[in-house]
């Protein structure tokens, strides 16, 4: 079966600094796939390659089987792009976005857009200059959706969005049926987003893939361990799939990927008394994963830590 | 893609309609003060720099808007190619040029043309259609700096100078270039529209065509480069020639303030026994000028901003002759009034144009001298306007015709004139005042092509004149001479003397650094400025380049540099493992252009050579 | 005709339980309740999505993992309905989740301080009063 997107060794880099290493990303068809990680991960660039807007320094990449570099007028009119700042022609008045918006899309379904622009009190008449963050969105993720698009891109699209507006953007990306069956590429910060929405969660850390499974899948990949090394804790490098840990009270708080039951027996080997496992929920988990390798201050062995 | 179009165009319709009114309030308001279609220096500058920086700035502006990396997702990511989408926006700014620029000229030119008496020619309104296409031409260059990962770009803008510099020979002249630049830029801003800015162009046909006019603009930096590593040392250290002139050079003339000095520096090594006598002479005499040197004639349906003047005035009437291209007549209007006066034919005045037979049109257009003459290349006239009389002022012998405009002289008080065989000495006030055939005092054969003369200083003495002809190319290229002649009253005339300057007041390699760097650079850009403008001789036609000797060394350095940069390349395109087609088109435009090539070479592939690790 | 159950839980994110578990716990502690019963409607998958704002594949993973407990059962065309208790796990998983939930259990009473007997009364009640519930269903309407 074709995939919806597929990179392969995927690389980028800008001068000396690589934005996207080795990336070899598979989203199948149909579903939302959330892509997190934090700012500078390479979320940016790899939509940018996927867009065709940059070119790799190596690998490949392709959307809806076809290669990002050489995307034709008919590929792009099946994807769709939003991103965070609901980029529209802003001297335009909405009514007349939406026509201009609309000559492009032959499979443009006018049902669809209405009911989304229901969401949201998008005024035809006022300049797109003029809207409300929210209204924008509305009208902006409207659009996107009535193209029937067969992928659709969503880069951080709730930005700025008040609790209103952002409820009725996720109703509207959830529960609008497209002819095209879309698929959802969404991007987000906003781990409750995340957890309404997502069916696969897709985690990039400093331009290197970490995840792409299920979020209770991802979850339970996390484990959690209290364990008291009497004040002193061993160097990381020991630890397998070590995440992170915090020194709360003398009592180590130990977060690793990728370990089952018998993880506790290897920390009283490695010199803990009163190991106890604990639970951990997605924000955690994800939050442990992108923080890994960043050398924040007090990661080990400092009394108090936020 | 016509949606795309008429959504960026409303995107500037408000602007472009803003600037149509405020030039039709300009028009009003410069209306008031001067004849709007008169075209002086300040107003020509005034529009063109407009229509240049307009359509510059403009085009720059548009596309740096749609560059902002979300802008330009949202651009480029639509069921449309790049080409549709680059022509929907070039499109757009079309129609802003064409509104903001050209059609406010256009309206004006029209409701003159019925609703005043003035005399309105189909040329005034091809002027619009030149600030149509400049404005144009400034607008692409400015969307491909931005468009282009090549900044090196804005130096087409030297492609300005053969739109803006030369007054054109024809119609063909006028616009043949300028299209041509339009579709070169359009070519090369659709190849440079793509979804990824940053990879540079790989076509051998777009890198010929934006590197050749590049280099062309590159070989003049790099002639300008000479001030950095010569002339500003030398100024620093105090060595400079122009400080410390040197003796035995030609440009040592200017070192001599007094005329007599001068004298004695062009008599240098003479033997002729009056040298000393000549001197002397000189001494007292007034000291004048005349340019033999081509000067180019008004042609008809010439450019409105071409004319050197826009109407014979008469006080004593009150009226106003403009001459008319379309109907080769100087026409008449009461300057209160506007009331038709009559009109100034071939053969004299008529009371309507209507009147005019074909054999009473002018059949060349002349230009105005002062308040009462005109002159053709062949006949200069002049015009009584109290008697209504024109009279034939001036006419050379056949197979002779004017090269230069009648220049009047102060200090001695004399008209001069050049012919393509001579130049003509007349009585100034019999020559400007008087409605008189006139007949030459003294009468100067060329002593070599005018085109080599620079000018003659002329001194009278007791018994006639003495010229001191020269120029920096007087006894061919580079050959720097004067020469004196004596013209005596009654006719006679005597070669005095004859120097050459063999000391170079520069190093050759100075004086020919732009040969040095790009000899093909010369070959391309001069002809084809000569081309637009033949009467401009200091661009060289190809046989004349041809025929230009330099000094050995100077032959080496070429050879050098044209090695250098050939090899250049091909280590360079290795580096950046350009194909065979890009190898190949770059070795050959380094062999043809040298280092304005190689320049353009750095320019147009990037910097640092991106390898992915393995 | 069965009446549509209303489901009335509420969706936490943050929580260590994913969503899906959360929906799952919710209908089965509405179930214990009778606030559900036997041969109740519950709502359409999209529909209850759109209830709590998530992913309707979150709600029909929920569903999937009600109908395998054996507490819904689904009517070709119709829906899924509340099911007649029954049990369908076997002997040993029952085992893990009694072991389970009698240890979360002793856990949170132990430092309570009461007297055993009181507890185990308590207990005893509690189990009385939720099997009588079971036992005696209610009419359908």
């Amino acid at each position: 079966m074709q995939n919806c997107i597929e990179t392969n060794g995927l690389t980028k880099k800008f001068g000396k600094k690589t934005a996207l290493k080795d990336f070899d990303l598979t989203v199948e068809l149909g579903g939302i796939h959330a892509i997190v990680g934090s700012n500078g991960a390479g979320k940016s660039t790899l939509f940018r390659l996927l867009l065709g807007v940059t070119t790799p320094t190596s690998g490949s990449a392709m959307l809806l089987g076809n290669d990002c570099q050489s995307l034709t007028p008919d590929v792009r009119g099946r994807v769709g792009y939003v991103n965070e700042e609901h980029t529209l022609p802003a001297w335009m008045t909405a009514g007349s976005v939406k026509k201009f918006q609309q000559s492009f899309y032959p499979q443009w379904n006018e049902n669809i857009y209405k009911s989304v622009v229901g969401y949201f009190d998008v005024d035809p008449k006022q300049k797109v200059s003029g809207l409300s963050r929210g209204e924008r969105a509305g009208l902006n993720l409207a659009m996107a959706l009535a193209q029937s698009p067969n992928l659709l891109i969503l880069d951080e699209p709730t930005l700025g969005l008040d609790v209103v507006a952002r409820q009725s953007f996720l109703e509207a990306v959830m529960f609008t049926e497209t002819e095209g069956n879309t698929t959802i590429i969404y991007c987000s910060h906003q781990m409750e987003e995340i957890e309404r929405v997502a069916d696969k969660l897709i985690i990039m850390e400093k331009g290197v893939l970490q995840n792409n499974s299920s979020p209770d899948a991802f979850v339970s990949r996390i484990s959690y361990w209290i364990a008291d090394f009497g004040g002193k804790m061993p160097a990381r490098e020991k630890i397998p799939g070590f995440l992170s840990a915090r020194d709360i009270d003398g009592i180590h708080h130990v977060m690793v990927a990728d370990q089952d039951k018998s993880f506790g027996s290897v920390l009283t080997q490695l010199g803990a008394t009163a190991v106890t496992p604990n639970t951990v929920n997605l924000e955690r988990a994800v939050n442990a994963f992108l923080t890994k390798n960043h050398n924040t201050p007090g990661s080990i062995n400092a009394g108090s830590q936020g | 893609m016509f949606e795309l179009y008429k959504s960026e165009f409303s995107r500037y319709r408000k602007w472009s309609l803003i600037l149509l009114g405020a030039l039709l309030g300009v028009f009003l308001l410069v209306s008031k003060l001067k004849p709007i279609l008169e075209g002086d220096a300040l107003q020509n500058f005034a529009f063109t720099a407009f229509a240049v920086m307009g359509g510059l700035i403009f085009g720059v502006v548009q596309m740096l808007l749609h560059k902002r990396t979300n802008n330009w997702t949202y651009l480029v990511h639509r069921p449309l190619s790049a080409h549709k989408i680059y022509a929907a926006i070039a499109g757009a700014g079309f129609t802003v040029v064409f509104i903001a620029v050209a059609l406010p000229w256009w309206i004006m030119t029209t409701s003159l043309d019925l609703f005043t008496n003035n005399v309105v020619d189909n040329r005034h309104y091809v002027y619009p259609l030149f600030l149509l296409l400049t404005s144009y031409i400034t607008y692409l260059i400015g969307s491909l700096v931005i468009l282009n990962p090549n900044k090196g770009v804005i130096a087409l803008l030297i492609m300005l100078y053969a739109v803006l510099a030369p007054a054109p020979d024809s119609t063909l002249t006028q616009f043949l270039p300028s299209l041509a630049f339009v579709g070169v830029f359009l070519y090369l801003n659709f190849m440079s529209f793509k979804p990824d800015l940053s990879t540079h162009t790989k076509k051998p046909l777009a890198i010929i065509l934006m590197a050749v006019p590049m280099s062309l603009g590159l070989a003049f930096l790099l002639m300008l480069s000479t001030a950095v590593f010569y002339h500003i040392p030398l100024f620093i250290l105090d060595k400079h020639p122009d400080n410390h002139p040197v003796k035995g050079s030609y440009s040592y003339l200017w070192a001599e303030v007094t005329p007599a000095k001068r004298l004695a520096y062009a008599l240098e090594g003479s033997d002729h026994p009056k040298a000393a006598y000549f001197i002397k002479q000189v001494e007292l005499a007034d000291e004048g000028y005349i340019s033999p040197d081509h000067w180019t004639f008004p042609r008809r349906g010439q450019m409105y901003n071409k004319d050197r003047q826009f109407a014979l005035r008469d006080s004593t009437s009150n009226t106003s002759w403009q001459f008319s291209h379309d109907s080769m007549l100087l026409e008449g209007r009461n300057v209160t009034t506007r009331q038709r006066v009559g009109v100034v034919g071939m053969n004299g005045f008529l009371d309507s144009a209507d009147l005019a037979t074909s054999a009473d049109r002018f059949d060349e257009v002349p230009f105005m001298v002062g308040d009462k003459l005109l002159a053709t290349t062949k006949v200069i006239y002049s015009v009584n306007f109290a008697d209504r009389v024109l009279t034939v002022k001036f006419k050379p012998e056949a197979g002779e015709y004017f090269i230069s405009r009648p220049q009047p002289n102060t200090k001695p008080d004399y008209a001069s004139v050049a012919t393509n065989k001579r130049t003509l000495i007349f009585d100034k006030a019999e020559f400007f005042d008087e409605n008189i055939l006139v007949v030459p005092e003294y009468s100067l054969p060329h002593p070599v092509d005018p085109a080599n003369i620079t000018y003659c200083w002329t001194f009278q003495l007791v018994d006639g004149y003495l010229f001191l002809c020269h120029g920096r190319d007087y006894f061919g290229f580079g050959r720097g001479g004067t020469e004196l002649i004596h013209a005596k009253l009654g006719g006679t005339m005597e070669m005095i003397a004859r120097r050459e300057y063999t000391v170079r007041k520069l190093p050759s390699w100075v004086n020919n650094f732009n040969d040095i760097v790009s000899p093909a650079a010369t070959y391309l850009s001069a002809p084809v400025l000569r081309w637009i403008e033949p009467a401009e001789t200091g661009n060289f036609t190809f046989t004349e380049l041809r025929a230009r000797e330099f000094e050995p060394y100077i032959y080496v350095l070429m050879i050098m540099f044209q090695i250098f940069s050939v090899i250049a390349a091909f280590l360079m395109a290795r580096r950046h493992s350009l194909n065979k087609a890009q190898t190949a088109t770059w070795l050959v435009l380094t062999a043809a252009l040298s280092l304005p090539a190689l320049v353009a070479f750095f320019l147009m592939n990037p910097w640092r050579v991106e390898k992915a690790d393995s | 005709m069965s009446k549509t159950g209303t489901v009335n839980i509420q969706i936490v994110t943050g929580d260590a339980r994913p969503i899906f578990k959360q929906i799952v716990d919710g209908i089965r502690m509405q179930i214990a309740h009778g606030d559900l019963q036997t041969g109740d409607k519950l709502p359409s998958v999209r529909g209850l999505a759109m209830q709590l704002t998530i992913n309707a594949n979150t709600v029909a993973k929920a569903y999937a993992e009600l109908t395998a407990q054996g507490l819904a059962e689904a009517r070709q065309g119709l829906g899924l309905f509340v099911a007649e208790p029954r049990q369908l796990l076997s002997e040993e998983e029952k085992n893990k989740r009694l072991n389970t939930a009698i240890e979360t259990f002793v856990n949170d009473v132990v430092y309570l301080q009461i007297p055993e007997e009181d507890i185990k009364a308590r207990l005893s009640e509690a189990l009385t009063k939720i099997g009588r519930l079971k036992n005696t269903p209610k009419q359908d309407s």
